[in-house]
C-alpha cells in the first residue's frame, strides 16, 4: 500500500538523518540542492522569456510567411486571369457577331441555326488556342444553343468549346499537349487538336450549374464586364468536365443577347503546381483555397496544394472553422480530422461586382499532429537538454563530493591505523594542519606516556619498598627507622650500641629486602614517603 | 589490459559501429526532413486516379517512415511527354527542367541517358531484386551500353479493337466475319467492303465510304509482320524494304489508305473509336479504357456500343508474333539522396502486390513474375467489361505468341521514326492524289518504289 509505504520512507529518512550522514552524502546532498536551485531558477527564466513558445513562434512566422507569399501571388494570378477572361469574352463576341453577321442572322437567333454553330465554333477555336497560357489549364466557351434540337437532350445540351492544355507546368502551351474535351470532333481534327478520352460533343447544363448561373447574372442588365464574371468553386457539375475551378464570363453581344459563356479553367493539377507552399519544415503542409459557405470552408469544392499527395479523396465535406487565442486556424472535417495552420480571406472579385458576396478562404494548413509534434519536439529538446545538464551535474557533484572527501577520509582513516608522525602530507592546508597538531599531540602524549610510565614504574617500586619493609626484621627495622630519621650509618652504631660492622650487616640485609642498591636509593623512597604522609610514617 | 577495459573497448566500438551505420542512413534519407520526388507519368484516365491511390498510400507508409514524398507534376500522353523530354534534352530554353521520375520508351531514354540526365539503375537495385522482374522486361530497359536506365512498371502488347456493335450491323447487311480480321489480308478485304458498304448507304454521294481500320502505329505493323514473316525490318544496316515480305505488307496497308478505307490521323485511334469513325483498329493494350462504351455523331446523336478485343493480327501463313511494349520509369540524375528516394518508389509501386493492383484496371500487364503468375485471379474480380476481355486475350496471346521487343541498337528509334513519319506522309498525299484523281494502283506502285529503294 502506497500511503504506508510513503510514510514509512519518511521515517526512514529521518532516521537515518538522525544517526547522521556520512561527509561525502552530505557534500553530495548540498551539491544537488544547489543544482536543485539553480535548475529551477533557470527554468522559471526560460518560463518567462518564453522559450518554450519558440516552437509555437516559429512556426507561426513560417506559416504567415507562406500564406502571405501565397496569398498575394492567388490573387494577382486570380486578378489577371479574370482580365483575361473580360479580354476573352470581349474577343469571342466581336467574333461571334463578326460570323453571324457574314452569314446574315443576328445574335438572338443563334439558337435556331444549328448549322451556324460549328462555322462560329471554328472561329472561337483559334481565339480560345490563343487565349491559353500557363497560368491556365483551359479555355471554354458554351453557347446558348445546341446542335440538334430534336434530340432528347436538347434541353440540357449545349454547343462549345472546351480546350485543356495537358502540360500546364511548362513556360508556354505547346499545340500537340492541348486536348479538346468538347467540340465538333471535326474541328479538333481540322485543327490537328486530339480528341480527349473523355470528349464528348456538346456540354450538358442544369440547373444551377456555372452555365446558368453565369447566364442568370447577365440578366440583370449590367454589361460591363468586369463586374459580371464568376469563379465557381471545383465541381464535376461545373461544365461537367473540370477537375478546376472555372472563371466564366457572359458573352454579351451588342444588341445585349447573352449568346453563352466563356471563361478559363485553374486546374487541380496547375493549382498544386503553382501554389504549393514549401515542404521543408513541416513535410504534409498545403494549402488549400475554397468557398466559405456557412461559416465552414467547403472541402469538397477547394483546390488543394501540397507536394504531399493531398487529394479530395482525404480532406472532403466542410471544414469547420475555428480560431484560438494563439491565433492558429484549426479546420475540422469528418471524424474529428483536424488541419490547423493559418487562413484568410482571399478577394477574387473587387467591390460591388455581382458575386462579390463571395467569400474565399485561403489556408496554409497541415495535420495538426504535425505542428503539434514540431512544437512539442522543440519543447522537449530544451528539457531534453535541462535533463541531461541536470544529470551531468548531479554526476559530477557526486564525483567531486567524493573527490573533496577522500583526502579527509583517508586522513582520518590513517589517524586511526596509523601515528600522525608516520602521516604524509595531503597539501590540504586544514588537514595537514590538524595532522601536526595532531602529530605534536602524539608525541606530547608518547613523553608523557614515557613519564608517567616511568612515574607509573616507581609510583609501583615505592609500593613494593613500603610493603617489604613489613619483612625487615625489628633489629633491621630498628636501624630502618634510625636512617628515616636521617641517621647514618656511625651514628646509628653509636646510638644502638653496635659495631659498625653490624650495621653494614643490617644494611645489606634491608636492601635486599627493600630491593634498593645504595643507601643514596634507600633515601630517595624515604622522601617519598616523607612527601606521601607529610611525615615520616612509624614504622612497627 | 584489464577485463573491464577490453569491455569498455568493445562496447566503444559497437556504439561507434552503431552511429556510422545511423549516420550513413541519415545522409540519404531523414523522415524529419522528408524529400520531394517529382513525378511525371502517363497513365491517365482511370489508370490516373489507381496511380494516385498508390502514391497517396506510399506517401502515408513508406514514405512517411523513409523520408519521402511522391509529388505528380504532370499526367500527359506519352508522345507530348516525350516531346517536352525531347526539348530538355536539347536545352530549349522554357522548356522546363526533368522530374526525378517520368516514363519513357527506351529510344527516348537513350536521348535522355547521352546527355547524361538520367542514371544507371544497376547501381540503385541489386541482381537479387532484379531476379523478381519477367526477365525480358527488364532487359528491354538495358541501352546500348547495357546498363539498366527503364525500370519495367507495367507493360503491354498490342491487340485488335473491334467495335463489335457497328461490325454486327456491317456484318448482317454483307455478310462479313468477324474471323477474317485475324489476318492483316483479312483486314484489308474486309475494309474494302465496308467501304463500298458505306459508301452505298449514300447513292448520291460517290466515293464518300467509311473508314473501317486505322493502326496506332503502322510502323509497328511493318516491323512486326516482317518478323511474323520470318525476317528483320529495322537493321543497322536500315531498313529492310527491298524484301519480299514487305511487299505483302505494302499490299496490306497502303492500297487501303490511298482508297479511304483505312485511317491515317496523327492521334490515337481510340480518338476515331469515339465517333465511329473506325470499326476496328490495332492499338497499345494500354488504351483499353480510352474505348468508351458510347459513340457521338456529328449531329449529337449517340449510341451505346460494345468492343471486341481480339489478338494481334498475323499475316497469311505467318508465325504469331506480336510486340512487348510499355513505357517504364527511368530516374534523373541527381544528389544520391534523390536517387535513392526515387529507387525506393519504384521499388515499391512494382511490388506483386502494388503492380497487380495497379494494372487490375487498366490495359497493362504486370511486370514480375509472381504477379505475371496471378493474373489469372486477377480477371475474374475485374468489372469493366473490356478489361476483362483484354485479359482474356492476352492470356490466349501468352500462350499462342512470341513477343518481341523493339531493336536496341544506337539510331534505331530515329530511323524508325523517320519511317512512320514518312509513311504516313506517302499515305496522307497519296490519299489526296487519289481524291484529285490519280489512281490508288497507281500510286501505290509509285510510293513502293520510292519506300523499297
Amino acid at each position: 500500500m502506497k500511503k504506508p509505504g510513503f510514510f514509512k520512507l519518511l521515517k526512514d529518512i529521518r532516521e537515518y538523518s538522525y544517526e547522521g550522514l556520512n561527509l561525502q552524502r552530505r557534500l553530495f546532498l548540498f551539491f544537488l540542492l544547489f543544482l536543485v536551485t539553480v535548475m529551477s531558477g533557470l527554468l522559471l527564466i526560460l518560463f518567462a522569456t518564453g522559450i518554450f513558445r519558440v516552437g509555437f513562434n516559429e512556426s507561426q512566422i513560417f506559416l504567415k510567411n507562406e500564406l502571405n507569399h501565397i496569398e498575394a501571388n492567388v490573387e494577382r494570378e486570380f486578378g489577371s486571369i479574370s482580365m483575361q477572361g473580360v479580354s476573352l469574352s470581349n474577343m469571342l463576341t466581336a467574333e461571334i457577331e463578326r460570323k453571324l453577321a457574314e452569314i446574315d442572322l443576328n445574335p438572338a437567333s443563334l439558337q435556331d441555326s444549328p448549322s451556324s454553330l460549328e462555322p462560329i465554333l471554328d472561329d472561337c477555336l483559334k481565339i480560345l488556342s490563343a487565349s491559353l497560357n500557363n497560368r491556365t489549364s483551359a479555355a471554354f466557351v458554351i453557347l446558348d444553343a445546341t446542335v440538334n434540337p430534336a434530340l432528347d437532350q436538347a434541353e440540357s445540351s449545349r454547343s462549345g468549346l472546351f480546350l485543356k492544355n495537358m502540360l500546364p507546368n511548362t513556360g508556354y502551351v505547346s499545340p500537340s499537349s492541348v486536348r479538346c474535351l468538347r467540340g465538333p470532333a471535326s474541328l479538333a481534327r481540322e485543327n490537328s487538336i486530339y480528341l480527349s478520352p473523355q470528349w464528348q460533343m456538346e456540354f450538358t447544363v442544369l440547373p444551377g450549374d456555372l452555365f446558368h448561373l453565369t447566364m442568370d447574372a447577365a440578366k440583370h442588365g449590367d454589361t460591363d464586364l468586369t463586374k459580371l464574371y464568376l469563379w465557381h468553386p471545383k465541381s464535376r457539375s461545373a461544365a461537367d468536365i473540370s477537375e478546376g475551378m472555372l472563371l466564366s464570363l457572359p458573352v454579351i453581344a451588342s444588341d445585349g443577347t447573352i449568346m453563352g459563356i466563356c471563361g478559363f479553367e485553374v486546374s487541380d493539377m496547375l493549382f498544386k503546381m503553382l501554389y504549393t507552399p514549401d515542404n521543408t519544415v513541416f513535410g504534409r503542409i498545403f494549402s488549400i483555397l475554397a468557398p466559405v459557405e456557412q461559416e465552414m470552408l467547403d472541402a469538397s469544392k477547394a483546390l488543394l496544394a501540397g507536394s504531399y499527395t493531398v487529394t479530395s479523396a482525404g480532406i472532403d465535406g466542410p471544414l469547420e472553422i475555428n480560431n484560438d487565442i494563439n491565433g492558429l486556424t484549426h479546420l475540422t472535417g469528418k471524424e474529428d480530422v483536424t488541419y490547423s495552420g493559418l487562413c484568410q480571406t482571399v478577394n477574387l472579385y473587387p467591390k460591388d461586382t455581382i458575386h462579390s458576396d463571395q467569400v474565399w478562404r485561403l489556408g496554409v494548413v497541415m495535420p495538426w499532429q504535425d505542428l503539434s509534434d514540431y512544437m512539442m519536439a522543440k519543447n522537449l529538446r530544451i528539457l531534453f537538454l535541462l535533463v541531461g545538464l541536470l544529470i551531468t551535474s548531479a554526476l559530477i557533484a557526486l564525483l567531486l563530493s567524493r573527490k573533496y572527501i577522500r583526502p579527509v577520509v583517508n586522513a582520518i582513516g590513517n589517524i586511526r591505523n596509523k601515528t600522525c608522525t608516520d602521516y604524509e602530507k595531503t597539501n590540504i592546508q586544514e588537514i595537514d594542519d590538524l595532522i601536526n597538531f595532531l602529530a605534536e599531540q602524539e608525541t606530547n602524549t608518547a613523553l608523557s606516556q614515557s613519564a608517567l610510565d616511568d612515574s607509573h614504574r616507581s609510583f609501583t617500586l615505592f609500593e613494593t619498598f613500603v610493603e617489604n619493609i613489613k619483612t625487615l626484621s625489628p633489629a633491621e627495622r630498628l636501624v630502618f627507622n634510625l636512617y628515616m630519621e636521617g641517621y647514618n650509618a656511625r651514628e646509628i652504631a653509636e646510638k644502638l650500641y653496635l659495631s659498625i660492622n653490624t650495621i653494614k650487616t643490617h644494611n645489606k640485609r634491608i636492601y635486599m629486602k627493600l630491593n634498593v642498591s645504595s643507601r643514596k636509593e634507600l633515601l630517595v623512597y624515604v622522601n617519598m614517603m616523607k612527601e606521601r604522609n607529610g611525615t615520616l610514617p612509624s614504622v612497627r | 589490459m584489464s577485463k573491464k577495459h577490453l569491455v569498455a573497448a568493445a562496447c566503444i566500438v559497437i556504439f561507434l559501429g552503431v552511429l556510422t551505420s545511423c549516420s550513413q542512413k541519415s545522409m540519404q534519407l531523414d523522415p524529419t526532413k522528408p524529400l520531394t520526388i517529382t513525378l511525371w507519368h502517363n497513365y491517365g484516365s482511370q489508370m490516373q486516379s489507381q496511380m494516385d491511390e498508390l502514391i497517396d498510400e506510399f506517401n502515408l507508409t513508406v514514405g512517411r517512415e523513409e523520408g519521402v514524398i511522391i509529388s505528380v507534376t504532370a499526367v500527359s500522353a506519352m508522345k507530348d511527354q516525350e516531346e517536352q523530354l525531347a526539348m530538355i534534352a536539347d536545352g530549349v530554353p522554357g522548356a522546363g527542367r526533368i522530374p526525378d521520375i517520368v516514363t519513357v520508351y527506351p529510344r527516348t531514354a537513350a536521348r535522355l541517358a547521352e546527355e547524361g540526365l538520367i542514371v544507371s539503375l544497376d547501381d540503385l537495385f541489386s541482381n537479387e531484386e532484379l531476379a523478381a522482374y519477367v526477365p525480358q522486361f527488364v532487359e528491354e530497359g538495358r541501352l546500348s551500353d547495357g546498363k539498366l536506365y527503364v525500370f519495367p512498371i507495367a507493360k503491354s502488347t498490342e491487340m485488335l479493337f473491334v467495335n463489335q456493335t457497328l461490325f454486327d450491323r456491317f456484318s448482317a447487311a454483307t455478310g462479313a466475319s468477324v474471323e477474317k480480321l485475324s489476318t492483316f489480308e483479312g483486314i484489308a478485304e474486309t475494309a474494302n467492303l465496308y467501304y463500298d458498304w458505306t459508301d452505298s448507304l449514300t447513292p448520291k454521294i460517290e466515293n464518300d465510304g467509311k473508314t473501317f481500320f486505322m493502326a496506332d502505329s503502322w510502323g509497328n505493323i511493318s516491323l512486326v509482320g516482317m518478323t511474323q514473316m520470318g525476317e528483320p525490318f529495322v537493321t543497322p544496316e536500315g531498313l529492310k524494304t527491298d524484301k519480299p515480305q514487305y511487299e505483302r505488307i505494302w499490299q496490306a496497308l497502303i492500297p487501303q489508305a490511298l482508297s479511304g478505307s483505312y485511317a491515317v490521323i496523327d492521334g490515337y485511334s481510340s480518338e476515331l473509336s469515339l465517333t465511329g469513325d473506325i470499326v476496328c483498329s490495332t492499338g497499345s493494350t494500354a488504351g483499353v479504357t480510352f474505348y468508351g462504351d458510347t459513340i457521338t455523331y456529328p449531329d449529337n446523336s449517340s449510341e451505346k456500343v460494345e468492343y471486341n478485343i481480339l489478338p494481334y493480327p498475323v499475316f497469311r501463313n505467318a508465325e504469331k508474333v506480336a510486340l512487348q511494349r510499355g513505357a517504364g520509369m527511368v530516374i534523373a540524375k541527381s544528389e544520391p539522396a534523390k536517387e535513392y528516394a526515387a529507387a525506393l518508389f519504384l521499388k515499391w509501386l512494382s511490388a506483386t502486390e502494388q503492380n497487380l493492383r495497379f494494372i487490375s484496371s487498366t490495359g497493362y500487364l504486370p511486370v514480375t513474375i509472381e504477379a505475371y503468375e496471378n493474373i489469372s485471379s486477377l480477371i475474374q474480380t475485374e468489372e469493366n467489361p473490356n478489361i476483362h476481355k483484354m485479359h482474356e486475350t492476352a492470356q490466349l496471346m501468352k500462350a499462342e505468341y512470341t513477343f518481341i521487343t523493339a531493336p536496341n541498337f544506337d539510331g534505331y528509334d530515329d530511323l524508325f521514326k523517320e519511317y512512320e513519319e514518312d509513311l504516313k506522309t506517302a499515305m496522307l498525299e497519296g490519299r489526296q492524289r487519289v481524291q484529285s484523281g490519280d489512281t490508288v494502283q497507281h500510286i501505290s506502285l509509285t510510293l513502293f518504289d520510292d519506300f523499297s529503294d
